[in-house]
């Protein structure tokens, strides 16, 4: 169950990034990074980073506390089978899902940096792949395992963010991106509808 | 005539219902008072960063960011109004 945890963390963290809500948001951030003082990029990466993992390992290490004592392979089939339709529906119809501003529960929310502000933010689109490594966790009823799981999402979620930061954005990656964009929800689903499959083998 | 900008990027949900609300608000306003285009971000990260845009969907009146996310419908038709009657 841990190595499923991790495992799924970074994959999930990954995908994250390249999903349609954020990746325009998160390269924008890493472009004006890019353009700022090496000093300024770094505490602005620095405050993302550390500001989504305490965020993530938070949630995730709650969920392993609350604990979950058993998820049937079927409960499992069916949340990640709706979880995948769900992915595949929205490029043709619009959710009305909302952001997660987390650091809208601070007092000092308008004299937030961007950094944190993205970093305190769960958008929408990842909303399922947090669910997902959630319920892993809770499943494991390992707070400590969860809160690594946490480190892991976050730092696979900023990893291209860091990326971005630090190169040249040429004409070649920008259509990588294009690309990485429009595929990247067909590809989620596909990785979910795998994993159910992977238990009604199991399973049968 | 008014110059509107959708700053958006590839299979952004949020991004098509802008551009879908923005085209309903075009064409009861009139074809002829406002000229729209869609601009990929990560094709037009320059521009966009010029402009101050920080996320998808966001919304530029004649060179301007007003909407740095998914307005309401009421809300962007307000501002093309405000916007139609300065350009008079």
């Amino acid at each position: 169950m841990n190595t499923l945890l991790l495992i799924a963390a970074a994959g999930l963290g990954l995908l994250a990034f390249f999903e349609p809500c954020t990746i325009a948001t998160h390269t924008l951030f890493a472009l004006r990074a890019n353009r700022d003082t090496a000093r300024s990029r770094w505490r602005a990466l620095a405050q993302l980073v550390v500001s989504r993992s305490v965020l993530l390992a938070a949630i995730f290490s709650i969920a392993a506390w609350i604990g979950l004592q058993a998820f049937s392979a079927g409960a499992a089939m069916f949340m990640l089978g709706v979880i995948g339709a769900i992915y595949l529906v929205s490029r043709k119809i619009y959710f009305p899902v909302p952001h997660i501003e987390f650091f809208r529960l601070l007092p000092v929310r308008a004299r937030l940096a961007q950094a944190l502000k993205l970093g305190l933010t769960l958008p929408a689109c990842t909303l399922p792949l947090v669910a997902v490594v959630s319920v892993i966790s809770a499943l494991s009823q390992r707070p400590d395992m969860a809160l690594l799981a946490g480190l892991v999402f976050a730092g696979m979620f900023s990893l291209p963010t860091l990326w971005d930061s630090t190169r040249e954005l040429n004409a070649a990656h920008r259509v990588f991106l294009t690309q990485a964009a429009l595929i990247s929800p067909y590809l989620t689903a596909l990785l979910l509808w795998s994993g159910a499959f992977l238990i009604w083998k199991a399973g049968t | 005539m008014i110059k509107v900008e959708v700053f958006s990027s590839p299979g952004c949900g949020k991004c098509t219902q802008a551009k879908n609300v923005l085209k309903a608000i075009a064409e009861e306003i009139g074809q002829d008072k406002i000229t729209w285009r869609d601009v990929n971000i990560l094709e037009e990260m320059d521009y966009a960063v010029e402009l101050g845009v920080m996320s998808s969907p966001a919304i530029a009146i004649n060179g301007k960011l007003i909407f740095s996310s998914l307005p309401s419908a009421a809300k962007l038709r307000a501002a093309l109004d405000k916007q139609l009657a300065q350009t008079r």
